[in-house]
């Protein structure tokens, strides 16, 4: 364990050496929040639709751009220029787990961002926007558990791009199509009780809901505290169901891999 | 650098990519349907909102076309060229470029002038034209030699904004952040201008002009009304293409000329 944790630690420090480029960042959230909240202001104004109003279509914007620089599913770029270079032949005669490095390497840029990113850009959205308190106490604690399952589908949504990619060798297609289902089925700038019925029921068959929608929902208070539990529930039948997968993926990938030079 | 050798040269580089036609096949593929991705998007948002600003689902996917083809005809000489060449700068590789007898300008846009650009190019034309006849417009011959001129005018402010960002490698070494917020940027053109504040209108009228990229022209296309300028501005657009990229141009010259490497 401390193994891995220093791989963390190592992540973080190797962040910090670019720590100037904060300001651009947080300017980048900025613009991002801003955009989604001027269009809300723009459909929505002063009433509200389907009981949702302005200020809570702002939060639900303020809490999908904090989630989206803490998510993890950018490792199979990581993943695949290993693949590439051939230094994942290195990477697998450690005697080490290579996705839990992964993991591991990948939470310390989360804290990272957490700490640099998240933090800040929460306090300026909180001073020019503002922002709803959670619906409830429970609400919150839920929310605190839909954030850890949101981190953790996506990155073994990640790894499994980056393990498909031993098969298609063409990870930056896989991380393209992958690109479009998350822009619709997360809900990210569009939260899904706007869809029509049939897109709810498709955004309902796949998992990218739990990567901004679902934890966003419950922040609001949008999704009832009976029906919490199974959202819950149903979330980490996800998360088993990508770690089964994930794992087949993994002992037949390691014994297709081919090396040419590195 | 002649026309007839960068003729050549895309024929090569397309000869290059067509090495591997599955794989070539497959990226554009994807992209196309990342690109779809925010095409499904905004038609969701307009299914249920109707509107925004005034503007219909048509109306929207036509001025989203116009920025996203405008700046996959623009990217395709200078965003990836723009890119890299922080690495170039990085690992001195760069000082090859200026013994060559030709303009370093010019060898930079056209050795990596990239094709995957098709994607963009597919999926926003053929939105734009159907746009085009779902709206209906009884448009005259100029009305569509000046789409023509808006095309590649947009296209030319787009590569001389990435220009610029590119130029900055010479001086800061490092660029790529700089980019990620022109991308961010760019979001505020998929969009009607009039819902965001007076500030941010002045922004992209001024500052860092994407708002003549597909605003202007689709509001005087469209006869929509604008808020900052009167309809005899729908001319500026074509002198905002050529003054962005002659600028973009003028400083990638001045920084290259300044450039004495950053080591090796």
């Amino acid at each position: 364990m401390r193994t891995y944790i220093s791989f963390s630690a190592k992540a973080f420090s190797k962040q910090l050496a670019y720590r100037s480029e904060v300001w651009l960042r947080l300017l980048g959230n900025f613009v991002t929040i801003l955009i989604q909240a001027e269009i809300w202001r723009a459909v929505i104004g002063h009433g509200h639709v389907e009981g949702i109003t302005v200020e809570q279509m702002i939060t639900y914007s303020i809490i999908n751009t904090l989630l989206m620089s803490l998510l993890l599913h950018g490792i199979s770029g990581k993943v695949d220029e290993s693949l590439k270079s051939g230094s994942i032949a290195s990477e697998l005669i450690k005697p080490i787990s290579y996705p839990l490095f992964l993991l591991f390497d990948e939470l310390g840029n989360t804290i990272y961002q957490l700490l640099f990113t998240v933090f800040p850009t929460f306090i300026i959205a909180l001073f020019f926007f503002g922002m709803v308190p959670p619906a409830s106490l429970t609400h919150f604690l839920v929310f605190l558990i839909a954030l850890l399952i949101a981190l953790i589908i996506s990155f073994l949504i990640g790894y499994l791009i980056s393990l498909l990619a031993f098969w298609f060798m063409n990870h930056f297609a896989l991380s393209w199509m992958l690109r479009g289902f998350i822009t619709i089925f997360s809900g990210t700038f569009l939260p899904i009780w706007f869809f029509p019925s049939s897109w709810v029921t498709v955004a309902n068959l796949l998992p990218f809901q739990y990567m901004g929608y679902i934890p966003a929902a419950i922040y609001l208070g949008s999704i009832p505290v009976q029906e919490l539990f199974m959202i819950i529930v149903a979330g980490g039948g996800w998360i088993v169901g990508l770690l089964i997968l994930v794992q087949l993926l993994w002992t037949r990938a390691v014994r297709r891999l081919v090396v040419q030079g590195g | 650098m002649t026309f007839r050798l960068f003729g050549k040269l895309v024929r090569l580089l397309l000869k290059e990519r067509m090495e591997y036609r599955g794989d070539f096949i497959l990226s554009i593929f994807s992209q196309i349907v990342a690109y779809a991705g925010d095409y499904i998007v905004i038609w969701l948002f307009i299914k249920k909102f109707n509107t925004i600003a005034g503007w219909t689902w048509p109306e929207i996917a036509f001025l989203y076309s116009l920025g996203l083809i405008t700046y996959a005809l623009g990217a395709s000489f200078s965003f990836v060229q723009m890119r890299e060449l922080e690495n170039q700068v990085k690992k001195g590789t760069f000082d090859s470029l200026l013994i060559k007898p030709v303009n370093p300008y010019f060898y930079v846009i056209s050795r990596g002038f990239n094709l995957a650009y098709i994607a963009h190019i597919s999926i926003s034309g053929c939105v734009l034209i159907w746009a085009m006849i779902e709206l209906n417009m009884n448009w005259t011959i100029s009305d569509y030699l000046y789409l023509i001129l808006v095309i590649i005018s947009g296209a030319m402010i787009q590569a001389g904004i990435l220009t610029v960002i590119g130029a900055f490698s010479f001086i800061w070494v490092r660029t790529n952040f700089m980019f990620t917020l022109f991308f961010r940027l760019k979001d505020f053109i998929s969009y009607p201008l009039p819902i965001f504040g007076t500030f941010i209108q002045i922004l992209l009228t001024v500052v860092i002009p994407l708002a003549f990229v597909n605003y202007y022209p689709a509001s005087y296309l469209m006869s929509h009304d604008t808020v900052m300028l009167p309809i005899w501005a729908k001319w500026f657009v074509p002198l905002v293409g050529l003054l962005c990229y002659w600028a973009g141009y003028r400083f990638w010259m001045f920084g290259a000329n300044k450039y004495q490497g950053a080591g090796g």
